[in-house]
């Protein structure tokens, strides 16, 4: 076997071009729905394409059907996928898998449970290696060593022996990607493969998949729903809703005045940290899709709207203060600081961000004010009380004003209960025993969140995610908190929805008198947000400063890295990327 | 692949069902810029069922669930109705032993070696099995759920010590120590019902625990907790109903095996010696297994048919108990 590295694997396929995949007129049946309708595109050898769509889209539908993986009750009524001039809809299951993992590869998204916990990654990119290729286990191993060092994992002889658990996210996608890449794919799909990474990391993998593809002289299918990737990392881009093919066009010409409304609506609607969009100067715009009476898709934009709020002063009355607050979590004999001493203000009306990457204590930071977890040492002064020490009666009333939106809607309401349950047992809680008055409050807040209060008697599962978490603020609001902390509000929904749900925020903060803690990891979120924010690394808060000072003139290195990376990733591509074909052809 | 994209067709699926409501979504366009698939659903599907109605429509819709509870209700109304179908005491001798099913119209199912009744024998045993096993799966149940949801929801030392007191019940074999607790106590229907129970619980406890365990972290228990919901709202109104799909097909299980451990009893010669049930039919059939094998096969095809309809009660029921049932089974 030659070195990996070798651009003179790449031989043109006679006849067809560099042409690699050829999708035409695809549709996928489940029963009587077709969730991707008559979809056509192709794919070059050593091309980016980056299929865009919001959840729901068909685009992660459309890999599976690459690769022949739909479920068992998925038809493909017409259409055919013709790579490298053979169509794969006519292959026995045998040959299928002979390209499976040889000729196409796939990455997924969570590089948590892809790889089998039990196995060394070595002997998990062993396997791969020896199913396609006739190897033995020594030259396997060497090539594993090699795939390791390909994907800059550090010390990779060393590392090979290591089991999952011992890697990080990053490592562990990194992993992911040498299984995919070990048998030279000609095609990597990549579904969704840095939406579970931290911004730093995420643009670190992107980077490694984009050097793969031109040393590989792959094709690369890039499925995504976040703009600022495509935008930097593609050739070209698909972008689709709801099983349809809105448009096809040039990475460059994604920003263009002329582009399909839906297309202009979602990079409208993706705030960008370079931007610096506030929410005192202007709302986010929303897409709007709705449905005609021939059943045809009408797409509109709301453009964003200028306004002129004023911003909360930081001097008046204290809401919240918090001082050296530490957790400290005791796992079997180890303990291990959640939260190290952290202090924090929050005027009233304001508005404070809270970010960090995974694991630097901005969730433990929240579960603690909100007397989730015990804190060890400190105080939590809110409205001039410490809660810190307070029993669980003494609570009761406490928790009337301080209320929590969390950041899954599909995991935080319950799914045997209605909507009217969910909402009405909070006040049936705190005392609301007139059952004419908690229609009032229910209707109330039906009408904050901007829901229909027939929907009242449905359960959680009959409502898309944006819908589940205005459920989620409506629970949050029904008591008329004082104080609401967002535990990543937005991060599991889709851009437009995102806007919408922000630009909820904003409003219900302005009309009822609001105060948050908003936390993210998302920077420009909150930029568009926060009134101050505090950056937290490693169980600290490292940085405090008011929402202009800390984007322009961070004092810390770990600020600066983070809004590079935040910059890295989004923006529009500055220069024209690296091409394979003018090298390689 | 995120599991939302797979759900996808499945909840356009559900909508194309409700066709008939369609034109509502017409009325509210708005609506659709809320993520597309479920967005159109949540349109169609406006016709309110009450609470209710709606799990026991599709329990009922099960031709299974149908066929195990007609059977059931028949047996319960058969015991209820012992002394009107078949007058008497079982255990009294009527007639010639040995007369095979269909050989004399008066006693359709046939006689035992004493010449007693096998029909009246499987009327009034069913009476036993159905309360012994009825009972005590109520029983076993209840201590069993209390004991592991305060386990799983508490954790800690109440769930180490609680955990322990389940092991030492879980390392005696079950059999042993039920044969021991009757040979102990006088053997009654009370005292098998209780003891069966007894040996019975560790098992829900477990499975509670574990279930308690898991949808403690979840995100809605979370969000309770932050409301100030009290422990008894939590663990009974949120935790409990999610965890009942395991449990109630286990409860279902359970009164399968309770027949099946009371009707052992009997076999053996340790169940309540002045009643009949269809173990000790069996139990004192089983030496003319190879004269008259109608004596064990018939009171045995009891024991199967009505296991059988409590195990398909017990699905019907998971089934109809899940909100989300329509969705995942197309």
């Amino acid at each position: 076997m030659n070195a990996i590295v070798s651009p003179a694997a790449f031989t043109p396929a006679p006849g067809n071009g560099h042409r690699l995949l050829e999708v035409e007129d695809l549709s996928i049946r489940f029963g009587a729905s077709d969730p991707v309708k008559r979809l056509s595109f192709s794919i070059d050898r050593g091309e980016t394409l980056a299929v865009v769509g919001e959840s729901g889209s068909g685009k992660s539908l459309t890999a599976l059907a690459l690769m022949r993986l739909l479920p068992r009750n998925a038809r493909i009524p017409n259409g055919s996928i013709h790579f490298e001039g053979t169509n794969l809809l006519d292959l026995k299951d045998r040959q299928m898998r002979a390209v499976r993992g040889r000729d196409i590869a796939m990455i997924f998204q969570e590089p948590m449970t892809s790889l089998n916990p039990v196995a060394t990654i070595g002997a998990q990119i062993v396997e791969v290696l020896r199913l396609h290729e006739k190897l033995s286990r020594k030259a396997a191993r060497q090539r594993a060593i090699e795939l390791l060092d390909l994907v800059k994992i550090p010390d990779p002889a060393q590392r090979i022996d290591d089991y999952p658990h011992q890697l990080s996210g990053g490592q562990r996608q990194r992993v992911m990607i040498a299984i995919a890449v070990a048998c030279k794919p000609k095609l990597l799909i990549a579904d969704e493969p840095t939406t579970a990474l931290d911004a730093t990391i995420q643009a670190q993998i992107l980077e490694l998949l984009d050097e793969l593809r031109r040393k590989l002289s792959m094709g690369l299918l890039l499925i995504t729903h976040d703009l600022g990737l495509v935008s930097r990392w593609s050739d070209r881009v698909v972008v689709m809703y709801h099983g349809d093919k809105l448009e096809e066009l040039a990475t460059a010409d994604l920003y263009a005045p002329d582009r399909h409304p839906y297309t202009k609506g979602l990079t409208q609607a993706s705030i960008r940290l370079d931007e610096e969009v506030h929410y005192t100067a202007q709302t986010l715009a929303e897409v709007k899709v709705a449905r005609s009476t021939d059943g045809r898709n009408i797409y509109d934009v709301k453009p964003p709207e200028r306004r002129a709020l004023p911003i909360p002063a930081t001097d008046r009355e204290q809401l919240l203060v918090v001082k050296d607050l530490s957790v400290t979590y005791q796992g079997g004999s180890k303990a291990s600081k959640a939260l190290d001493g952290a202090s924090l203000t929050l005027a009233k009306g304001e508005t404070l961000g809270i970010v960090g990457e995974s694991g630097s204590g901005k969730s433990t930071l929240s579960k603690a004010i909100m007397r989730l977890v015990n804190s060890q040492e400190g105080s939590i002064v809110f409205q001039g009380r410490d809660i810190s020490r307070l029993g669980a009666q003494q609570l009761q009333p406490v928790r009337r004003d301080l209320q929590m939106i969390f950041q899954d809607p599909f995991g935080s309401l319950n799914p045997r209960k209605t909507i009217r349950e969910i909402l009405e047992a909070p006040l049936v809680v705190h005392g609301v025993s007139n059952a004419a008055e908690r229609r009032q409050r229910l209707a109330e807040t039906f009408e904050h969140v901007r829901l229909p209060s027939f929907v009242a008697d449905r359960y959680p599962h009959e409502f898309s995610g944006g819908q589940r978490q205005r459920i989620g603020i409506a629970r949050a609001l029904i008591l008329r908190p004082s104080l609401v902390i967002c535990d990543e509000p937005v991060s599991a929904l889709d851009v437009s929805i995102q806007a919408q749900i922000l630009n909820l925020l904003v409003e219900l903060k302005t009309s009822l008198g609001l105060s948050y803690l908003f936390i993210s990891h998302d920077l420009a979120v909150v930029q568009y947000i926060s009134d101050r924010v505090i950056v937290m690394k490693d169980a600290r808060i490292v940085e405090e400063s008011d929402h202009r000072t800390i984007w322009r003139s961070p004092k810390t290195d770990y600020t600066r890295a983070l809004i590079a990376a935040a910059n890295d990733k989004g923006g529009r591509p500055l220069a024209p990327r690296p091409q394979l074909h003018a090298a390689a052809l | 692949m995120s599991t939302t994209d797979l759900n996808a067709p499945a909840i356009a699926l559900a909508g194309a069902r409700q066709g008939a409501a369609r034109p509502e979504a017409s009325a509210l366009p708005e609506w659709h810029n809320v993520r597309a698939p479920d967005a159109r659903t949540t349109l169609t599907a406006a016709v309110t069922v009450p609470p209710g109605r709606r799990e026991l429509r599709i329990f009922f819709s099960n031709p299974n669930a149908l066929f195990g509870v007609t059977f059931l209700s028949i047996m319960v109304l058969m015991s209820i109705f012992a002394p009107l179908i078949s007058p008497g005491d079982p255990l009294n001798m009527v007639t010639t032993p040995f007369l095979w099913p269909g050989q004399d119209a008066a006693y359709p199912l046939g006689t035992d070696a004493m010449g007693r009744d096998v029909l009246a024998g499987i009327v009034h045993g069913s009476r036993i099995s159905l309360f012994v096993g009825l009972a005590a799966t109520a029983l076993g149940l209840t201590v069993g759920v209390v004991v592991g949801a305060v386990a799983g929801y508490f954790g800690g030392w109440v769930d180490d010590v609680l955990v322990r007191i389940i092991e030492i019940f879980q390392t005696l074999p079950n059999f042993v120590l039920l044969v021991v607790l009757v040979a102990i106590a006088q053997p009654s229907a009370l005292t098998v019902t209780v003891a069966i129970a007894i040996v019975s619980w560790p098992m829900v406890a477990r499975l509670t625990r574990a279930e308690f365990r898991a949808i403690r972290a979840k995100d809605y228990v979370m969000a309770a907790r932050s409301l100030g919901f009290g422990c008894a709202r939590i663990i009974f109104t949120e935790i409990l109903p999610n965890a009942l799909p395991p449990l109630i097909v286990t409860a279902s299980v359970m009164v399968a095996s309770a027949i099946l451990m009371e009707s052992a009893l009997s076999f053996m010669g340790l169940g309540d010696p002045n009643v009949v049930s269809w173990g000790s039919m069996i139990g004192s059939g089983r030496e003319l297994v190879r004269t008259a094998w109608y004596l064990t096969a018939l009171p045995g095809l009891a024991i199967v048919f009505t296991v059988l309809a409590l195990n398909l009660i017990g699905d019907g029921l998971n089934d109809a108990l899940n909100p989300r049932f329509s969705e995942e089974r197309s």
